[in-house]
């Protein structure tokens, strides 16, 4: 039984077919990066996994339930996405609660942690992402690689079974990358489960158990970082390479 | 063309009686009355205000809704209302409708100025006047705070409900807050409409101090100082709430 198991997934936006025919399973404890040029559906893919987009077609299994069923409800979505961890590009902290009641929201409200509980939660992963000192302060107060690890805390207080990163570092001042990427090296050395959207092709090619290449919509190749850095599986993904490494 | 102007400032001054004197002397003691109807018109546009809020967030839920007829009712009322003059609103509401036999009742439990069919039909008018443009505030408000938000919100679990509560209405209330201070103070002015129809408001106080003192101008501006200080009062309390609940401000000095 894998952990994620996607079959013939299509996602259209009007007449743009941004995803076609996805199949792809996901094991626990593997970290796979997602490369490819700009538009090549990277992101859609994974915010298809959590939900956030709806797919047009096809199916996804999680733990051999199909979230994707039409009898699967609003509420069985939310207890899902709850195992689902999301860091994006723009951090999205939400700017009018401190560090720690960002971090401290959902698990108070979801999974029905007291205040204190959740407090010392928050605390001891902020400690973890080197941000002690940060606590009380708002999110307009802090540097991008602060915001993004913050974002990390926030989705580990759920205490995911996977992790999903978009581009987590596109964003940021190239001198802050080095400390988020620490983060999620850390993270994927814990045996989380690791999605990853990446333009970081070193970091992917440290980390990851397995590689994608996307384009155009489709997954043209899938291997591990050794065979993929020296013969990618799609001519695609050479000239990709040539371009970018 | 100098000597045109000259013509008409010429005949402007013959027109305008040689001896006018300006006496308040014999409007003051007409106070209460003064008094009076700037109390019903603060009444009248706080409730217009109040209600127009309540049906605003009806409009709001239903232009959400995704049943498209129900959506696009409450654009159409949104389109209708907005591009209408108001008094030709609230003389369809007042005459136009209750020759169809839709008209209200009077409340004589409310008094004899607020339970009359005149107020509460004015008030009906009004507020559903009001609910279209603050129904476009609240939108703006609520489509301000950005779907990186409510995405982000998703993705830790919560529901749409404890997205809308914890996350987007916190953010849009201080965007939306000086929208309605300026809609309560606009409708101050504008519900001196509803002296037209015989509601005694702020308006109407001046036209009966006029016709007991044969006084013309000392009423009016008597009325327009008061109008003044309302929404200049006003106007400087929204700016300190305002200044209170800025975005900018708030998330950054607490820091
Ligand atoms: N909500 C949307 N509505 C319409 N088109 C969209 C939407 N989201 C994405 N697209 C389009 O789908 C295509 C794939 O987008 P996607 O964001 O998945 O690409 P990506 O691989 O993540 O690219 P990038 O590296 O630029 O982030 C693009 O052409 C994009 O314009
Ligand atoms: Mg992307």
């Amino acid at each position: 039984m894998s952990l994620i198991n996607i079959q013939n997934l299509h996602k259209n936006f009007g007449d743009l077919e941004v995803l076609r025919d996805i199949n792809l399973d996901v094991e626990t404890g593997e970290v796979i990066s997602l490369v490819g040029p700009s538009g090549s559906g990277k992101s859609t893919l994974l915010r298809c996994i959590n939900l956030l987009e709806i797919p047009t077609s096809g199916h996804i299994y999680y733990r051999d339930e199909e979230i994707t069923h039409p009898k699967y409800k609003e509420e069985d979505l939310n207890l899902y996405r709850q195992k689902i961890g999301m860091v994006f590009q723009q951090f999205n902290l939400f700017p009018h609660l401190s560090v720690t009641e960002n971090i401290t929201l959902s698990p108070m409200l979801t999974l029905g942690l007291s205040k204190e509980e959740a407090t010392e939660r928050a605390h001891s992963l902020l400690d973890r992402v080197g941000l002690s000192d940060k606590k009380d302060s708002y999110p307009a107060k802090l540097s991008g690689g602060q915001s993004q690890r913050v974002a990390i805390a926030r989705a580990l207080a759920m205490q995911p079974e996977v992790m999903l990163f978009d581009e987590p570092t596109s964003a940021l001042d190239p001198e802050m990358v080095k400390e988020v990427l620490e983060v999620i090296r850390e993270l994927a050395e814990s045996g989380m489960t690791c999605l990853i959207v990446t333009h970081e092709l070193a970091f992917a090619k440290e980390i990851s158990s397995r590689i994608l290449f996307l384009d155009g919509g489709d997954i043209l190749a899938d291997q591990p970082p050794q065979d993929f850095f020296t013969h990618p599986a799609s001519p695609r993904a050479k000239e990709f390479l040539s371009l970018v490494f | 063309m100098v000597y045109i102007l000259s013509h008409i400032l010429n005949k402007s001054t013959f027109l305008v009686p040689a001896a006018i004197k300006v006496d308040f002397s014999r409007v003051l003691p007409w106070w209460k009355v003064f008094l009076e109807g700037t109390g019903n018109t603060l009444l009248l546009s706080l409730c217009t205000v109040i209600f127009g809020l309540l049906l605003a967030l009806l409009l709001v839920l239903m232009r959400r809704s995704k049943l498209k007829v129900i959506s696009f009712i409450s654009k159409a009322y949104v389109l209708v209302v907005r591009g209408t003059p108001i008094l030709v609103q609230l003389v369809i509401w007042m005459y136009g409708l209750p020759l169809i036999g839709i008209r209200f009742p009077d409340i004589p439990a409310l008094g004899s100025v607020f339970g009359s069919r005149e107020f509460i039909t004015a008030l009906v008018a009004l507020s559903l006047n009001s609910a279209a443009y603050v129904a476009e505030l609240l939108r703006g408000g609520l489509d301000a705070v950005s779907t990186g938000q409510s995405e982000a919100a998703r993705s830790l679990g919560l529901s749409q409900r404890q997205t809308m509560r914890h996350i987007i209405i916190p953010q849009a209330i201080p965007i939306i807050l000086p929208g309605l201070g300026n809609e309560f103070i606009q409708m101050i002015k504008e519900t001196s409409i509803v002296s037209t129809v015989g509601i005694f408001d702020l308006m109407y106080s001046q036209n009966i101090v006029q016709a007991s003192t044969y006084s013309i101008f000392e009423p009016l501006i008597v009325i327009s100082l008061i109008y003044l200080f309302l929404t200049s009062v006003l106007t400087h309390f929204m700016k300190k709430l305002e200044r209170k609940f800025h975005v900018v401000n708030k998330y950054t000095e607490l820091a």
